[in-house]
């Protein structure tokens, strides 16, 4: 195995090493954890990563715990749903009652109806909303009030950023092959189509609308704040811009596809892929991949510019000011031959190349390489540097960049962060920087299949635990998770200096 | 032994050849002549489309999909068809009659079903297409988010279901539909299985014709649920294994049968009046037949049990200790290492099965009416005329030698080529000739007929030869890599074989 870096990668590195670290580590046991065989579902975690939800199998009933408390019992049955709300602060499931179903937030159980849906959060996580059945009709419930009601199937709800920007999809005649749907915002009925994909609720140009793609008689629309635009043999889900002053879908006309920017569509392709139309986080700029017989280009405002025989997505800069993306094309001989391109310019050649990555001050980019006989590289402003891909983690701070990854070496391998490498382990987590980057945490396995322990600064610390996680938190001077030991359900927390 | 053709040579200049009949029964001397082959262009098989092949009931009509990173198409009897950005080459589906193909296109994050070259409403997964035996109508399975599954049935929607098992075709495991709605042989009954969760629990029923059956219960094994559905019966009779508390039963046409610890692999009649399965109590195993234990067995497979085309006669292969034996009609035969392809004759008389025996089954022989045949290195395509006089098969002499063996005479057939559809060994309707493709090199591949007439030479036959109104017809690759396919066709010109009863 190649040892950690080589070449002039460390000329890089400007940042003094590690500094010596007095670690505090306290446990604060949260509960009982299952083992993973007693669990019905998946475990869920909020999206910070802070709390924890899941349910188990017991004397025939399934019970609901949160960070490991016992919340409620109920009927044993495949749990369909279990969703934190944005924050993180609330959690919501469909379960049921001696068969009744009713939705359960944050162990609190709403009201019973013959059939409820997966319940989804405002993006406030302020509200709550879900589809009930009750005597063959159809309800919405948003905090467990009704705020509408229909004799006719509702799907597809969503809420926006508070409880009355509610949009939802009514079928008629649902047992027809093409039924009857309308979309349903504020309360009011749009247009009948065939078929109404899932509304989206986003401030458009300043207006909070409903925008979704309807389709009638083989051809496709989307329909802005009521509004169809014009019938195409397919249309994309929509891409807002960040600030919300664009949008573009992709379009199919026959043979010819469009990015169709604000209404107005752009010039024909023979193929657009949906998946790599990108706004610049200003929204001013507007990337997509083109194809054109075999060949693909990068168009860039209107403008056409990298082509390739296959170019991926452009990655713009946090000032919006700069982009890259790479194009890989195969030689005559069967080589793959990959390059990144960074405002228009080409780097070094390699067989493959990674996704590009901007610095936070949009200065410095970096990406990852593979030339022939599996040589890996990390590239950073088109300065290759032997580096392995494992584990990679690269943060910019005005003196340089800190690089961590995980060097591989007979019977296991060391993480290692600057070039110094941490205690050898059969395995690691990718290491976090704390923000000031004066630490790096991961979390180290030191035996195969063996627990797992956490390490600040290449010190191991505390105890070992049963499985692996993701820390929630990561200050200058304190990382946090939830972690398993002896089936007892820990939050730990890691104080240094 | 004799091997009366063992050269591949000129087949122009046997286009009229002496034919002396050995057939059962047929001892006079008959000319056989065929005319020049016309041959029809259905277009260029892509490099990688063999695996995406689909045919008619016939054989002789074809669908492919032809695709790069961007557009791809299902080319249908040589006409392309729209383009979209990924087509699913499991999903294409040739009507029986040849004349109708559907298929399901991906419309970004969605599907359609594009039948006869219409779209329809799109789905988020659409699986299970299946037309009816007449073509005329068709079934499949559709997804759709927040609402779940349905069985769209002749433009009718119903369900929507949580799961829904139509027959024995499994789905990748992730998504939640895993089968096709099955038409009985009239094609006036669909008959398909979906579930819903009350109280916790996944209740099963089966749906004939949109109206619910009683529910039944599968435990955890949602994935294991097919629906046998009887082949002739234009009833829609069919049978299914339920769970009844820890136990496990059948329901054959809504009858429950008795409780074993497992039931495994089951088998109804051509007319759906009998069920037969494995069961197992305790670590006993039985092959059961109306009820009744047939033979006491180890282990079966799903194939190896087959009732005869009548219904009255029922045969199976079983595994004991590590043998295996043919039980027909209840009676075991000898026990070899390996044994398969058990199979009755037309008129449900005779019955055939491959056996093999030896270190590694290294030897191979075929068992008609009980009376082993010799010995070969493997066997494989055992075949009944149509009037059930005569029988043929494909036989391995090495790695470079195969033979097809008639009526126990061995026809020379180039190398070993034996488990792909084209290898099958035809007979015409009348059981007077016998057809199959010989293999001289990787791509020189020729139609013989009787070890007598040899047409000409094509890089690779894509499907079985078909007799009809006094033809042969076959779809092959001409050359090899352009693969151009073309439909190639001889006529009989006297005497014609006539009839069309493939």
């Amino acid at each position: 195995m190649r040892g950690p870096l080589a070449g002039g990668l460390t000329a890089l590195i400007l940042w003094p090493g590690l500094s010596a670290t007095e670690v505090t580590v306290t446990e604060e046991a949260l509960g009982p954890a299952p083992a993973k065989a007693d669990r019905i579902g998946r475990q869920a975690y909020s999206p910070d990563r802070r709390h924890t939800s899941w349910f188990i199998r017991r004397d025939g009933q399934v019970v609901h715990f949160i960070d490991a408390k016992e919340r409620g019992t109920y009927d044993d049955h495949l749990v369909r749903s279990l969703v934190f709300s944005p924050d993180g602060g609330h959690v919501a499931a469909a379960v049921s009652r001696d068969g009744q179903w009713l939705v359960t937030l944050d162990g609190e159980d709403g009201p019973e109806s013959d059939w409820v849906s997966k319940p989804i959060f405002s993006e406030d996580s302020a509200h709550v909303a879900y589809v009930a059945r009750r005597d063959a009709e159809h309800l919405v419930i948003v905090d467990s009030v009704e705020r509408a009601r229909s004799e006719h199937a509702i799907s597809r709800l969503v809420l926006g950023a508070d409880a009355s920007e509610l949009a939802y999809v009514v079928t008629r005649d649902s047992s027809s092959e093409f039924p009857s749907e309308t979309a349903v915002f504020r309360g009011e009925s749009g247009p009948e189509y065939g078929w109404i994909g899932d509304p989206q609720v986003t401030t458009y140009q300043g207006r909070t609308i409903a925008i979704y793609r309807a389709w009638a008689e083989e051809k496709w629309t989307l329909v802005v704040d009521g509004v169809p635009g014009p019938f195409y043999d397919y249309v994309s889900e929509p891409v807002l811009a960040p600030d919300g002053a664009h949008l573009a879908y992709v379009a199919q006309d026959g043979e010819a596809w469009h990015v169709v920017l604000d209404g107005r569509p752009g010039a024909a392709y023979d193929g657009i892929d949906a998946g790599r139309v990108r706004f610049s986080p200003d929204g001013n700029h507007l990337a997509y991949i083109a194809r054109t017989g075999e060949m693909e280009c990068l168009v860039m405002d209107g403008e056409e510019g990298e082509t390739g025989r296959w170019v991926s997505g452009a990655v713009f800069s946090p000032d919006s000011r700069r982009y890259a993306c790479t194009s890989s094309t195969r030689l005559p001989t069967g080589e793959r031959r990959a390059k990144a391109i960074v405002d228009g310019a080409e780097g070094p050649a390699f067989e493959r190349v990674g996704r590009p990555e901007f610095s936070e001050d949009s200065r410095h980019v970096y990406y990852t390489a593979e030339a022939e006989e599996d040589e890996e590289f990390l590239v950073i402003d088109d300065e290759p540097t032997l580096c392995p891909r494992d584990n990679l983690t690269v943060v910019f701070t005005p003196e340089g960049p800190h690089i961590a990854f995980w060097s591989r070496e007979e019977g296991g391998g060391r993480t290692v962060v600057d070039g110094e490498p941490g205690p050898k382990g059969a395995g690691a987590s990718k290491p976090h920087f704390t923000p000031n980057t004066r630490h790096a945490v991961y979390m180290i396995r030191p035996e195969a299949d063996g627990p797992w322990q956490i390490v600040i600064d290449h010190e191991p610390v505390g105890p070992l635990y049963d499985r692996l996680a993701w820390p929630s938190l990561v200050t200058n001077s304190q990382a946090e998770w939830l972690l398993v030991r002896d089936q007892v359900l820990y939050r730990v927390t890691a104080t240094f200096e | 032994m004799m091997c009366r053709l063992r050269a591949p040579f000129c087949w122009s200049c046997l286009l009229v050849a002496a034919l002396f009949s050995k057939a059962a029964g047929q001892d006079a001397q008959a000319t056989l002549h065929l005319s020049d082959p016309i041959e029809t262009p259905l277009g260029t098989l892509p490099e990688d489309g063999f695996d995406s092949l689909k045919f008619s009931r016939d054989q002789l009509y074809v669908a492919w999909l032809d695709g790069t990173k961007w557009a791809n198409r299902v080319s249908f009897n040589g006409k392309p068809g729209r383009a979209y950005r990924d087509i699913d080459d499991g999903k294409i589906a040739v009507s029986p009659d040849g004349r109708r193909v559907a298929y399901v296109a991906d419309k970004g994050d969605m599907e359609v079903l594009v039948l006869d070259g219409r779209e329809g409403r799109p789905y988020r997964y659409i699986s299970g297409f299946s037309f009816s035996p007449d073509s005329r109508r068709h079934a499949y399975c559709a997804w759709e988010t927040g609402a779940g599954n349905y069985a769209v049935v002749d433009g009718a929607r119903h369900g929507p279901y949580d799961v829904m098992d139509g027959g024995s075709r499994v789905d990748p495991p992730h998504h939640r539909m895993y089968g096709a709605p099955q038409f009985t042989r009239d094609s006036r009954h669909v008959i398909y299985a979906a579930a819903r969760t009350v109280q916790g629990r996944l209740q099963w029923r089966v749906v004939i014709d949109g109206k619910e059956g009683p529910t039944f219960d599968l435990g955890d094994s949602r994935n294991q649920v097919a629906i046998h559905v009887a082949a002739l019966s234009p009833e829609p009779r069919f049978a299914h294994r339920a769970k009844k508390g820890e136990k496990w039963i059948t329901v054959h046409n809504g009858v429950e049968g008795p409780e074993h610890d497992l039931v495994e692999w089951l088998a109804i009649s051509p007319d759906g009046t009998r069920l037969a399965y494995f069961a197992k109590n305790g670590d006993e195993g039985a092959v059961y037949l109306d009820g009744v234990v047939v033979a006491k067995c180890d282990e079966t497979y799903s194939d190896a049990m087959t009732f005869s085309p009548d219904g009255r006669r029922f045969a199976f292969i079983a595994g004991r200790g590590e043998s295996w034996v043919a039980v027909v009609d209840g009676e075991p035969g000898p026990e070899y290492d390996g044994a398969h392809s058990i199979t009755f004759s037309p008129d449900s008389q005779r019955v055939a099965y491959a056996a093999s025996y030896g270190e590694h089954r290294a030897t191979a022989l075929v068992v008609v009416d009980g009376e082993e045949g010799p010995d070969h290195a493997e066997v494989a395509q055992l075949t009944f005329s149509p009037d059930s006089r005569r029988f043929a098969y494909r036989a391995k002499i090495s790695d470079t030698e195969g033979v097809v063996v008639v009526d126990g005479e061995e026809y020379a057939a180039g190398g070993w080529w034996g488990r792909e559809p084209a290898c099958a060994v035809v007979f015409t309707p009348d059981s007077r000739h016998v057809a199959y493709f010989r293999v001289d090199d990787m791509f020189d591949r020729r139609l013989v007929i009787d070890d007598l007439w040899m047409g000409p030479s094509y890089a690779y036959p894509m499907a079985r030869p078909h007799f009809s109104d006094g033809k042969i017809e076959y779809l092959v690759m001409v050359d090899w890599p352009f693969e151009r396919v073309v439909r190639v066709s001889h006529t009989f010109m006297e005497p014609a074989p006539g009839g069309d009863a493939q």
